[in-house]
C-alpha cells in the first residue's frame, strides 16, 4: 500500500469521472429515489433543467469520497465527509474530484488529517465543496530502531 | 417578482419548526446484498482499494433507503410548484459497513430554518440526521442530510 503524503498542502491526485446516465438509474434504485430528473430526460426538460439527466448529489459526494479513498489507500480511513452542493452536473459531463491536506495531527501511532475537498466541473466551477477527515497509521520513522 | 398563478403561501415557519424538530422518522432495517454492493460500486465509480468493507457512501444509501426520500421530502410540505434541492451531506463513519448485515436505521429532524438566497429566493432548510446501527445498538455511521425547499411565491 502506498502511504499518502501527510503534510499540509499536499494535493490529492485528481480523479476524473464522466457522469453516466446508466449509473444514475442504478443509484436511484439503490436509494429508492423517485425523482425522475435522474433518469427521465423528458422530466428534466419539463422542469427547465436542460435535456440530460441530472446527477444525484449523493453520487457527486461519492466521487469526492472516492478521491479520498484512492489517496488514502483505504475506504475505512475516511471518518467524516461534510459537503455542500453548489451546483449540478448532467449525464455526459466530465468532473474532477480532488483535495488538499489542510491540517494534520499525530496521536500515538495514528495520524489525523483534515482535507479540503471539491468536485469541479469542466468550466472550473466547484459544484461540491467541503471537508474530509481521515485517520491513518502514522508513517514509520525511518531512523528508529527496529 | 411576479406571483406564479398556482403558487400557494409557504407554510408558517414557526409551525413547521414546532412540528418537525425532534420528529422521528419510522424505523427500518436495511441489509445490503452482494449484488447490490457490486452494482453500487459500479455506479459510484468506487476505486479498487485493498480493504473489504463497503465504501462510506453506503451510509447515505442505507439512510435514504431506510428512511425514504419521499418521506423526508413530504415532511417539508412542498407545494405543487416548490422545488426540492439536496443542499448538503455529512457522513460519519464509525464502524465500516459490511454486506449481508442487518442495520437499523433511526432518523429524526434536527433543524428547520427559513432563508432567502440571491439565486433561489425564499427557501426552507430542513436537516435530518440518520443513524445506522447494528444489533446491540452499535453506531456504525451517521448521515446528515440537508434538504432545501425552494418556495414558489
Amino acid at each position: 500500500m502506498t502511504v499518502p503524503e501527510l503534510t499540509v498542502g499536499a494535493q490529492l491526485p485528481v480523479q476524473r469521472v464522466e457522469v453516466r446516465a446508466d449509473a444514475m438509474k442504478v443509484f436511484s434504485l439503490l436509494t429508492a429515489d423517485p425523482n425522475p430528473i435522474h433518469w427521465d430526460s423528458a422530466a428534466v426538460r419539463a422542469q427547465g433543467l436542460g435535456d440530460r439527466p441530472i446527477n444525484q448529489g449523493g453520487l457527486n459526494a461519492g466521487y469526492v469520497a472516492n478521491a479520498v479513498a484512492a489517496w488514502a489507500g483505504s475506504r475505512t480511513a475516511l471518518r467524516e465527509l461534510r459537503v455542500r452542493f453548489r451546483g449540478s452536473v448532467a449525464a455526459g459531463d466530465p468532473v474532477d474530484a480532488g483535495g488538499e491536506v489542510v491540517q494534520t495531527a499525530t496521536d500515538g501511532c495514528r495520524v489525523h488529517a483534515v482535507l479540503r475537498v471539491w468536485l469541479r466541473d469542466a468550466a472550473g466551477t466547484d459544484v461540491v465543496v467541503g471537508t474530509a477527515s481521515v485517520e491513518l497509521p502514522a508513517p514509520e520513522n525511518p531512523g528508529s530502531a527496529s | 417578482m411576479a406571483t406564479q398563478p398556482h403558487a400557494r403561501r409557504p407554510p408558517d415557519i414557526d409551525r413547521l419548526r414546532a412540528d418537525l424538530i425532534g420528529c422521528r422518522l419510522p424505523a427500518a432495517t436495511v441489509r445490503i446484498e452482494p449484488y447490490e454492493a457490486w452494482l453500487g460500486r459500479w455506479a459510484m465509480c468506487a476505486p479498487p482499494v485493498a480493504d473489504g468493507p463497503l465504501d462510506p457512501l453506503w451510509i447515505l444509501v442505507i439512510a435514504l433507503r431506510g428512511v425514504g426520500i419521499a418521506a423526508m421530502i413530504d415532511l417539508g410540505r412542498p407545494g405543487p410548484h416548490d422545488a426540492v434541492l439536496f443542499g448538503g451531506l455529512d457522513i460519519e463513519q464509525h464502524v465500516p459497513l459490511r454486506v449481508g448485515v442487518d442495520y437499523q436505521v433511526d432518523g429524526s429532524v434536527t433543524a428547520v430554518d427559513r432563508h432567502t438566497g440571491r439565486r433561489i429566493g425564499l427557501f426552507d432548510q430542513v436537516d435530518f440526521t440518520v443513524d445506522i446501527l447494528s444489533e446491540g445498538g452499535v453506531l456504525h455511521g451517521r448521515a446528515g442530510n440537508t434538504f432545501l425547499f425552494r418556495r414558489a411565491t
